[in-house]
C-alpha cells in the first residue's frame, strides 16, 4: 500500500475481481505499513478505468511509479498490460495491488486499484478479454499506449483494446521514425472518426500536443491583434528549434498556426543538415516555417521566432523555455514576460489528459496540417 | 469591444480553454495590507500563476495607508503566501512573482494618494509589457466604499486609458445595511462606473460544490423532474460556524447573522437551489433567474416575523473542550447588545414550481461544527407496503449537498437489510470530492478573481439581485424593530441553537438535520 504500488499481490487470473475486493476489506492490515497518524481512514477512489499497454518488462520498469503519480491527481482502476513476447512464460500471469496516497491529515489515504497483467509469447490475444471483464462499468475508460512504437503498430491487439474505450493516449515525441508514425497515427484516427465506436468516439490525445498548450497560449497572448494588429496577418518567418526525438511537437505547433491562419501547405524538404522547410500559401503571399532540430537537449520545442512586417519594420518575436518552469517571451528590445509552465513529467500530462471529455477539434486539424507536412517528407 | 468579441478576434485562442484568456492586466488591492489580501488575495493570485491561467503580463499593486513600500509589501506577501497559500512557494518562479508586486502608500480618503497611484500605474503599465487594463479590488471597511469609489473617478482612475482597455471594481459585502443604504452604495458606484464593470464578490459563489449545484440539477435527467412541489417535502439550507466574533465585533455587532450570512450567502444558495432552468449559461441570463428567485420570495409580513423567523445569542459554552464566552462578553460587545449571533427563518418561494414547499435557513456562530449544506428532503413514500406501519415510519430520501468542509453531496435511500426478514434500513450513497478527485479543490477566491480578469461575472451580485435580496430583509428588520425585544433567546455555545429554533421547525411536524 505505497505510493508505488510494491507489495503487488501475485493471484489468478480468475480470481482478479474477488482479490481486488479483498484489498478493501482490511486494507491497512494487508498493507503491513503502520499508518501515519490521522492517515487510517482509506478510502477506495475511481473517477475511470485506466488501460496501460507496456511492450516490454523493460519498458514497464518505470511505470508504477508514474502510475502513482496519475492516480494521485486522477483516481482510477488502472489495468497495466505488459508484453514479454520473449519472456520464459507463455502465459497470463497477474497481480493485484493498491496504490495510495495520504490526501491529507483529515481525509486519511486514498486508494485505487492496480492490476497487473503480465502477457507471455502466446497469452497476448488473452488480454483484450480479461480486460473488458475487469473494466468498471459506467466509468470513462481510457488506454493510454506507452510504447514507442505508434498505437496502429500494435496491430490487432490495440485495435481491439481501442475499441472498448472512449479515449486514446498516446505520445508522439521519441517516436524512432516520426514520419511513418504521423502518418499512420493520422490515417488510424481518420477511420477512427468514420467508424465512431468506442475510442472513436473521437477522444484522441497526444501528450506531444499537450506539451505545447502553454506555448499556444503564450503565443496566442503575445500576437493577439488587439496588441499587434500585423502580426498575424503578415507573417514572414517562423522557426522551431526542437530537442532530439521532438519533430512532431514543431509539426503540431506549426499545424496550429497553419489551421488557424488558414494557411494551405504546399510542400516541404529537407534542407542538408537537420532542418526541414514546411512552405505554405497564406493571404499575405508564400511563408516558410523552419523546424530545426538541435544536438542536444530534451525532447521538446526550445525556442520559437516568428517575423511579420509592420509598414516597412521588420519585427520579431522570440519564444523559449527558460528553466524547467517558465516559459518566456520577448517582443522586439522590450523585456520578456514570463509564464509559469512547469515541465511536465509524461504521468502529469496524462493525468491532466483524463478527466477531458470532450473532443478538440483544433488537435484534429493541427494532426490533419501535421500527417500534410509528414506526407511531404515521405514522397 | 465585449469580452467575447475580443476573443473572437484573436484565431489563435480558438480551442484554449476560456479560463486560460484573461488579458494582461494589473490588480490594484484597496487595502492590501489587510487581513483579505494576506489570507485570501495575494496566495490565490500566486495560486494562478501556478496553474499557469494568469496573464502572461501582470501587476499587483497595494494601495492602504499602511507604511510599506514595494520591499515590505513583498516581504509581506512571502509571509502571507507561506502560511495561507494551498501550494508553497517555488523559489525561482517566486523571485520572479514577487518582481510584479507593488506598492502605493495613501489613505482611502486622501484625493492625492489617488493621483500618485495613477501615476505610479503609468509608469509600471509599460515596463510590464501592461496596456492599461486594471482591476480595482475594494477591499476596505464599508463606510469607506463611497469616498473610494468617488476619489479613483476623480484620479481618472474608473475608465480604460485607452479604447480597448477595461477597468473593472470587486466590491466586497457588505453592500449596504438595509435597503436604503445599498441603493445609495449602488447609486454611487453607478455614477462612476457602468454595471457591467462592478463585479460584487461573493465567495460562497466561489466554491466547487455551490457551482456544482447548477450542473447537478441540469446537467442529470434524474434530479430536475423530481425538483418541485410535488416530489419535495422541504428544504433546509444551513450555513454553521464554530468561531465566535473573534476580532470582528466591531462590524459585527452593527450587523449581526441575518444581515452578515442571510442576506447574501444563504440567499444566493437558495436562488441556485429553487431557480428554473436557465435557457443560456451566459452570465446575464443566469443572473436573470436567480432575480427571479428572489422575486418569488414571501415577504415576511411585520405581525408574522415572530412565526417564521427566530433569533438568538451564543452564550458561554465549549468550544473543541475549551470554555468560551457568551456573545455579551466578547471584546469590544455591548453587555446589553440585541446583535443575533444566530437566525432560523421558515420562507416560502412563491411560484408554481416551489407553491407551498418551506424553506428553512439557519445559520450562527458557536455552533458544534462548521457546516454548510443545502438539504433537499423528498416526500414521505405511501402509508402501504414497507411504510405501512406508523410506529416505524420510513425515513424520507434527501439530498444533501454539503459545501464545506468535506465537498460532496449524498442522497439517504431505504435499502433492505441482509437476512432472511425484510427490514427497512437507511443507507446514504455518498460522494466526496476529495475522495473521487483526489486533488485539492481550488480557493473560491481563485476562480472569481480569474473571473473578473477575464470579464466574466456570472458568479457575482447584479445591483438588482443585491437590492431584491435587501427588500426581502428589511421586512424581517422592520418585525424585529416592533418586537423591541430587550433580551434575545440564548443558545449555549457549541449547542446547534436556540430551542426556539427547534419549536419552528417542529411545529411543522419536521426537525432540523443533525450535520
Amino acid at each position: 500500500m505505497t505510493p508505488e504500488g510494491a507489495g503487488a499481490k501475485p493471484v489468478d487470473v480468475a480470481a482478479i475481481e474477488r482479490e481486488l475486493a479483498g484489498l478493501w476489506a482490511d486494507p491497512a492490515a494487508r498493507s503491513g505499513e503502520e499508518a501515519a497518524p490521522g492517515a487510517d481512514a482509506v478510502t477506495r477512489a475511481c473517477m475511470s478505468n485506466l488501460v496501460i499497454w507496456c511492450g516490454s518488462p523493460e519498458e514497464a520498469r518505470d511505470l508504477p511509479s508514474e502510475i502513482g503519480a496519475i492516480v494521485e491527481k486522477h483516481p482510477a482502476r488502472v489495468l497495466l498490460l505488459v508484453g514479454d513476447a520473449r519472456g520464459a512464460s507463455p502465459g497470463l500471469e497477474a497481480s493485484v495491488t493498491a496504490v495510495c496516497h495520504v490526501a491529507g491529515p483529515e481525509r486519511g489515504r486514498v486508494c485505487s486499484e492496480h492490476v497487473t497483467l503480465e502477457a507471455g509469447r502466446d497469452a497476448e490475444r488473452s488480454l483484450p478479454p480479461t480486460v473488458r471483464a475487469l473494466l468498471i462499468g459506467d466509468l470513462p475508460s481510457a488506454l493510454w499506449w506507452t510504447s514507442a512504437e505508434p498505437p496502429p503498430g500494435g496491430g490487432a491487439l490495440f485495435q481491439e483494446l481501442a475499441s472498448m474505450v472512449d479515449h486514446v493516449i498516446w505520445d508522439s515525441a521519441g517516436w524512432s521514425d516520426p514520419v511513418r508514425g504521423m502518418l499512420t497515427v493520422t490515417e488510424w484516427a481518420a477511420a477512427a472518426g468514420a467508424v465512431r465506436t468506442g475510442a472513436m468516439q473521437g477522444l484522441l490525445s497526444d501528450l506531444a500536443w499537450r506539451r505545447l498548450k502553454p506555448w499556444r497560449w503564450m503565443v496566442s497572448q503575445a500576437l493577439d491583434p488587439r496588441l499587434e494588429p500585423f502580426a498575424l496577418r503578415s507573417l514572414e518567418e517562423i522557426e522551431i528549434e526542437h530537442g532530439p526525438h521532438a519533430l512532431p511537437h514543431a509539426w503540431f505547433l506549426i499545424g496550429w498556426l497553419a489551421s488557424r491562419l488558414g494557411w494551405l501547405p504546399r510542400g516541404g524538404k529537407v534542407a542538408p543538415g537537420v532542418e526541414i522547410d514546411f512552405g505554405f500559401d497564406t493571404e499575405a503571399g508564400p511563408i516558410v516555417a523552419r523546424a530545426c532540430r538541435l544536438g542536444e537537449g530534451a525532447a521538446e520545442v526550445a525556442r520559437v521566432r516568428i517575423a511579420w512586417r509592420e509598414g516597412g519594420t521588420r519585427r520579431e518575436a522570440t519564444f523559449s523555455r527558460a528553466g524547467a518552469d517558465r516559459l518566456e517571451a520577448a517582443l522586439d528590445a522590450a523585456p520578456p514576460r514570463l509564464l509559469a509552465a512547469p515541465r511536465l513529467p509524461r504521468a502529469a500530462l496524462v493525468a491532466r489528459q483524463l478527466p477531458k471529455r470532450f473532443r478538440d477539434p483544433v488537435f484534429r486539424e493541427s494532426l490533419a496540417l501535421a500527417r500534410a507536412m509528414a506526407e511531404t517528407l515521405s514522397s | 469591444m465585449p469580452d467575447a468579441e475580443a476573443r473572437d478576434a484573436n484565431p489563435l485562442t480558438s480551442g484554449l480553454s476560456r479560463t486560460l484568456l484573461p488579458d494582461p492586466c494589473t490588480l490594484v488591492i484597496f487595502g492590501g495590507a489587510g487581513d483579505l489580501s494576506r489570507r485570501k488575495l495575494l496566495p490565490a493570485v500566486w495560486n494562478l500563476l501556478l496553474d499557469g491561467v494568469l496573464p502572461s503580463s501582470y501587476a499587483v499593486v497595494g494601495f492602504a495607508r499602511t507604511d510599506h513600500d514595494d520591499e515590505s509589501f513583498r516581504e509581506l506577501a512571502t509571509e502571507s503566501i507561506a502560511k495561507h497559500s494551498r501550494r508553497p512557494a517555488e523559489p525561482a518562479l517566486f523571485e520572479e512573482f514577487l518582481r510584479h508586486l507593488f506598492w502605493v502608500r495613501g489613505g482611502f480618503d486622501d484625493p492625492a494618494a489617488y493621483v500618485a497611484l495613477s501615476e505610479r500605474l503609468e509608469k509600471i503599465e509599460p515596463a510590464l509589457g501592461l496596456t492599461g487594463n486594471r482591476v480595482h479590488y475594494l477591499s476596505v471597511p464599508p463606510s469607506a466604499m463611497g469616498t473610494c469609489v468617488g476619489h479613483l473617478q476623480t484620479a481618472g482612475l474608473t475608465t480604460p486609458t485607452e479604447g480597448r482597455a477595461f477597468t473593472r471594481i470587486i466590491i466586497e459585502k457588505p453592500i449596504g445595511h438595509d435597503l436604503a443604504s445599498a441603493r445609495a452604495l449602488n447609486a454611487e458606484c453607478a455614477r462612476v462606473f457602468d454595471e457591467s464593470q462592478i463585479y460584487r464578490i461573493d465567495h460562497y459563489l466561489g466554491k466547487e460544490t455551490v457551482q456544482n449545484l447548477m450542473v447537478m440539477r441540469f446537467a442529470n435527467a434524474i434530479f430536475e423532474p423530481l425538483w418541485n412541489q410535488k416530489y419535495v417535502d422541504h428544504v433546509q439550507i444551513t450555513v454553521a460556524e464554530t468561531e465566535g466574533v473573534g476580532t470582528r465585533a466591531g462590524y459585527y455587532e452593527e450587523s449581526g447573522a441575518l444581515r452578515d450570512m442571510v442576506q447574501n450567502h444563504i440567499l444566493q444558495l437558495l436562488c441556485l437551489t429553487a431557480m428554473e432552468p436557465p435557457w443560456s449559461l451566459s452570465g446575464e441570463v443566469v443572473r436573470d433567474h436567480k432575480l427571479a428567485v428572489l422575486n418569488c420570495l414571501r415577504p415576511i409580513d411585520v405581525r408574522e416575523v415572530e412565526r417564521h423567523v427566530v433569533r438568538a445569542q451564543y452564550a458561554a459554552g465549549f468550544h473543541a473542550g475549551i470554555e468560551v464566552p457568551g456573545y455579551r462578553n466578547e471584546d469590544r460587545v455591548r453587555p446589553d447588545s440585541r446583535t443575533e449571533t444566530y437566525v432560523a427563518v421558515k420562507c416560502f418561494v412563491d411560484n408554481w414550481r416551489w407553491s407551498g414547499v418551506p424553506f428553512y435557513l439557519r445559520t450562527g456562530k458557536r455552533l458544534p461544527k462548521r457546516a454548510s449544506e443545502i438539504a433537499v428532503q423528498f416526500k414521505e413514500v405511501p402509508p402501504i407496503l414497507f411504510n405501512a406501519d406508523a410506529d416505524s415510519p420510513l425515513e424520507p430520501n434527501v439530498l444533501a449537498l454539503r459545501i464545506q468542509p468535506d465537498e460532496g453531496l449524498s442522497l439517504r435511500i431505504a435499502t433492505k437489510l441482509p437476512g432472511p426478514k425484510v427490514r427497512v434500513y437507511p443507507v446514504k450513497m455518498d460522494f466526496r470530492y476529495g475522495a473521487t478527485f483526489g486533488e485539492q479543490t481550488p480557493e473560491a477566491y481563485e476562480r472569481l478573481l480569474l473571473d473578473v480578469m477575464a470579464g466574466d461575472a456570472t458568479l457575482f451580485m447584479r445591483r438588482d439581485a443585491v437590492e431584491a435580496a435587501w427588500r426581502w430583509v428589511d421586512g424581517v428588520l422592520e418585525g424585529w424593530k416592533a418586537q423591541n425585544l430587550r433580551w434575545l433567546p440564548q443558545y449555549g455555545a457549541g449547542t446547534w441553537g436556540p430551542v426556539e429554533a427547534d419549536r419552528l421547525i417542529e411545529a411543522d411536524g419536521r426537525k432540523w438535520r443533525t450535520l
